[in-house]
């Protein structure tokens, strides 16, 4: 693999990058804000001005985050270690004051996000890199003892459900399930027994059956999946439109811009804009979405298979887990294999917090990258 | 072990992409075209109709309906409240509004419709402060009728289209004879419509506009219109009958320059109405009647013209004859000895007038009365006009001494308009005019198109007609006290009465009183049809309808300027 270590002008230290992570880190913001440009026509029709405060917000997070994410990569992952835990610490607690001090206006009646002054925060999304940067720390901590079922699976795995039951509560599933992928990805990675494990997707099932019927929205989905009728209820119209626009976009698509079912989709700019990217680019567009993740998670999942040090290893195999299994699940909702959750596709999906937060955890993982065997291999 | 995951999850993926981009592309791509398309359909503009002089007699303006979303009065408000707020600016009664709006799941409900000018302003405040939660205004058409009842039976009246609930449909006079000329076609617009309804920029968009209607400009003048019904209520009112009607003409042209009948009804407001009662028939095309004596002029006609008499042929005028086995009377019971043809006019004999017919022989009297337009829709431009009944010989039921009852006006059924029109052609020289309306109609392109006089035949020869025309005015001059006299003109006329068969038998105290005439002589350019149905002051037509002949001819002639005579 090429490298641009040598090429580095003096004075200035460049870290040499992995390219193919490089790579994505641009395009995919890239993409997604052209998208999100296109997929937000409906909602600035009549005012005037094509960009709308939003997208221009949107383009503007993308920046910010590439060079926080190129700055990152300077910064050695390590130093994460010690602030590791008391991050978890003090993601736990906004999540709990969430649940029971949120300020922000009732929508689907979810508890989700604190607003201050013109900002919502929504904790879910700082306990993600909380959660991955505390698992590894932990991972590293019981080396090879997490293999006994005291520590792998009541140890491990009760921290995955003490932080993600309260997301589970708030209700917000989506975010819940992303969080327990993750987790057990990392604890499987950590060398924690398979035969252990298997014990707590029972535990992640029986959670989400409770929360689906406790919460109508969430069964009102699942019954819109199962029955595909775009007439039961609002999100099985969604399901319907998403459809209909990865029909009409063909092979190559009707062109950016000139996507209709845009008009008629819910929330085009963010849980369904990956069907827009269909229609607008047909097959070619989404299969190189569907690529491009991929890549991202082979590259991770490499870039963790030649890193030495533990940490180092489970920060990896915790971000692309973390961005890919959601990309996977937007992907999946578009193309109905899964009931519609409100996950957004990352880097692409209008949303600046999100963009930023995952512009921020290829950053660290760029570190990671030129830290592993795979940079110094070359 | 991970990365068969991730390739396992990739698979399906790109499977499913594969099977929606490009396996159900069709299907798919087809059934979204199809949701996104919305059909509007463009209503066009009813053509205005105009009076002769250009004044407005039906016009559409655009107006206001009252539409509820009774869920939202519900949830916002008290239907009462609302319904009370309503009623305030509508001048309505709020209980039935109330009932509309009792419904908190229903979504839809039309309060009020064609709501106009100061209420409809006071609706919009009203809504736009908020005062009407869950009332909505939306466009709506309403035809005014800014002269009232004025020519009701002539421009006729809107109702609902039972094809297209919504739209409307001329119902009666000229709006329903000219509907397809003044209502247009619709327009169609398709276009790409969002989830809220918004048009999509980027969307299919297509245009087929809406062809206004044409505007109507009648050859009725609303001045003499409104004298000629002024007057006719008059005489109704006065000799206290049941129904009358008055045709006024052009016979040059057969314009119909007025034409009432009472009792009418306001155009405007049909659908207040209970039902269809008598005030709606045209009854001057539509009421077939005996005409009685005014008849006498086509009897006559055919006798001159077939050279069966000349004025000069003389006649004993017997009070009674038997003809053919049935007895026949004059109506005064007199016998006037030896008297010429004009005598048969001024004494307005029956048995003269059998023997005239009597003369003309059947076949040619019967051909007379035909090409006179009798038994035959004069084709007028209105709706509702009927043929009337006309038995000839060899037709069943008819016996020789029909001849007889015919020659006087009697066992003969016409309408107003057939009678109006049949004397015009005796004023015209003898040619029958084809009775219209419609004096040009304009397209929306603004081209405008004329109505041409249309003959229908000539009738009688040139010479004929003006024998006839002396014959009438020499018998009118020689009645005393003349109460059809024309002041200043010189005018013509035959008064009629006839009796009024009720269950197959002649009642005595009830009849229709009629007259007709036209004027001034020099060249007649008005016709006067008076017709009083079942006068209870009164009997005779020289009573009854020949003053109003004489007042409405008086009024005319001054509007128009026609010169008088010089004395």
């Amino acid at each position: 693999m090429a490298t641009r270590a040598q090429a580095a002008p003096r004075g200035i230290r460049w870290p040499p990058q992995d390219p193919i992570l490089l790579l994505l880190t641009v395009l995919l913001p890239l993409g997604g804000a052209v998208m999100v440009a296109s997929a937000r026509i409906p909602a600035v029709l009549g005012e005037g001005a094509p960009l709308d405060a939003d997208t221009i917000q949107q383009m503007v997070f993308g920046i910010a985050g590439l060079v926080v994410a190129l700055g990152l990569s300077a910064v050695d992952y390590q130093r994460y270690e010690r602030v590791a835990l008391p991050a978890l610490g003090i993601a736990w607690l906004l999540l709990l004051g969430v649940y029971f001090f949120s300020n922000a206006p009732p929508q689907l009646a979810a508890r989700r996000w604190f607003v201050i002054g013109e900002f919502t925060l929504q904790p879910s999304e700082f306990a993600k890199l909380a959660l991955i940067l505390a698992l590894a720390k932990l991972a590293k901590l019981f080396g090879h003892r997490v293999r006994d079922w005291r520590i792998g699976l009541l140890g491990g795995g009760g921290l995955l459900a003490a932080v993600v039951l309260p997301v589970v509560a708030e209700p917000d599933l989506g975010t819940a399930v992303t969080m327990a992928a993750v987790g057990l990805a990392m604890l499987f990675v950590a060398g924690v027994r398979i035969r252990h494990l298997a014990v707590l997707p029972i535990g992640a099932l029986a959670a989400g059956a409770i929360s689906i019927a406790v919460h109508e929205y969430q069964r009102a989905r699942v019954v819109a999946f199962l029955t595909r009728d775009p007439e039961v209820t609002n999100t099985g119209y969604q399901a319907a439109q998403a459809k209909i626009a990865l029909g009409a976009g063909g092979v190559t698509g009707r062109g950016l811009g000139a996507g209709t079912q845009k008009f008629l989709l819910p929330v085009p700019d963010s849980d369904s804009i990956f069907a827009v990217i269909g229609e607008e680019f047909g097959l070619v567009g989404t299969g190189l979405v569907l690529v491009l993740f991929l890549a991202l998670f082979v590259r991770g999942i490499q870039i963790a298979g030649s890193t030495e040090d533990p940490f180092g290893r489970l920060l990896a195999v915790g971000i692309v887990t973390q961005l890919t299994f959601q990309a996977f699940v937007n992907m999946g909702v578009v193309t109905g294999l899964i009931p519609v959750t409100g996950l957004t596709l990352p880097f692409v999906s209008l949303g600046g917090s999100s963009l930023f937060a995952s512009l921020l955890m290829m950053g660290i993982l760029l570190n990671v990258a030129r830290k592993s065997a795979l940079q110094r291999r070359e | 072990m991970m990365l068969g995951g991730a390739a396992l999850g990739a698979g399906v993926l790109g499977w499913r992409l594969y099977d929606w981009h490009v396996n159900q592309a069709a299907v798919l791509a087809a059934r979204g075209a199809g949701e996104l398309l919305a059909r509007t359909e463009l209503h066009p503009r009813r053509g205005t109709i105009f009076d002769i002089s250009g004044d407005v007699l039906a016009i559409e303006c655009s107006a206001t309906r009252v539409v509820a979303d009774p869920s939202v009065v519900h949830e916002e408000s008290a239907p009462f409240d609302v319904a009370n707020r309503l009623g305030d600016i509508l001048s309505l009664d709020p209980i039935p509004i109330a009932n509309a709006i009792s419904n908190p799941r229903s979504r839809y409900a039309l309060l009020a419709r064609g709501i106009l000018d100061d209420t409809q302003r006071q609706l919009r405040h009203a809504v736009a402060a908020g005062e009407l939660p869950g009332i909505r205004l939306e466009p709506d058409r309403v035809r005014m009728y800014p002269n009232g009842r004025l020519g009701a039976h002539v421009l006729g009246f809107l109702g609902e289209r039972v094809d297209r609930p919504g739209d409307v449909i001329g119902q009666a006079g000229v709006e329903a004879h000219y509907d397809d000329l003044l209502s247009g076609s619709p327009g169609l617009r398709t276009s790409d419509l969002d989830r809220l309804g918004r048009e999509i920029p980027i969307g299919r968009h297509n245009l087929l506009p809406a062809r206004h209607g044409s505007h109507l400009t009648l050859t009725l003048n609303r001045t003499i219109q409104h004298i000629v019904e002024e007057e006719l209520e008059v005489a109704v009112e006065r000799f206290s009958a049941a129904s009358g009607s008055v045709i006024m003409l052009d016979p040059r042209t057969g314009a119909i320059l007025a034409l009432a009948n009472v009792p009418d009804y306001d155009p405007a407001r049909v659908h207040e109405y209970q039902s269809f009662g008598p005030e709606f028939a045209n009854r001057a095309l539509s009421h077939v009647y005996e005409p009685g004596s005014t008849f006498k002029l086509v009897t006559m006609a055919a006798g001159l013209d077939s050279k069966a008499v000349t004025p000069e042929s003389t006649h004993d005028l017997p009070g009674t004859i038997r003809y053919f086995g049935e007895e026949f009377k004059n109506w005064d019971l007199q016998t006037y000895p030896d008297q010429n043809m004009t005598s048969v006019l001024r004494h307005s004999s029956n048995t003269g007038a059998i023997f005239v017919a009597d003369r003309t022989g059947p076949d040619r009297f019967y051909s007379y009365i035909e090409k006179f337009g009798f038994g035959e829709v004069s084709g007028v431009d209105l709706s509702g006009e009927v043929p009337g009944i006309v038995r000839r010989r060899g037709d069943r039921g008819w016996f020789q001494a029909d001849l007889a009852a015919n020659s006087f006006g009697h066992g003969i059924g016409v309408t107003a308009l057939q009678i109006a029109t049949a004397i015009g052609a005796i004023a015209n020289d003898g040619v029958l005019m084809r009775p219209h309306i419609v004096r040009s109609v304009e397209h929306p392109d603004g081209r405008q198109a004329f109505v041409r006089p249309q003959e229908v035949r000539r009738v009688i020869s040139s010479e004929s007609a003006r024998e006839l025309m002396q014959m009438m005015e020499s018998a009118e001059a020689g009645i005393v006290n003349n109460p059809a006299k024309v002041d200043g003109y010189r005018t013509a006329g035959k008064t009629g009465t006839s009796e009024i068969p009720i269950g197959g038998r002649f009642q005595s105290d009830l009849s229709i009183a009629s007259y007709a005439g036209f004027g001034p002589l020099e060249d007649p350019q008005l016709l006067t049809l008076v017709v009083i149905n079942r006068p209870q002051e009164g009997y005779f037509g020289a009573f009854v309808a020949s003053p109003t002949f004489q007042r409405i001819m008086t009024r005319v002639f001054s509007y128009l300027r026609v010169p008088a005579r010089a004395a």
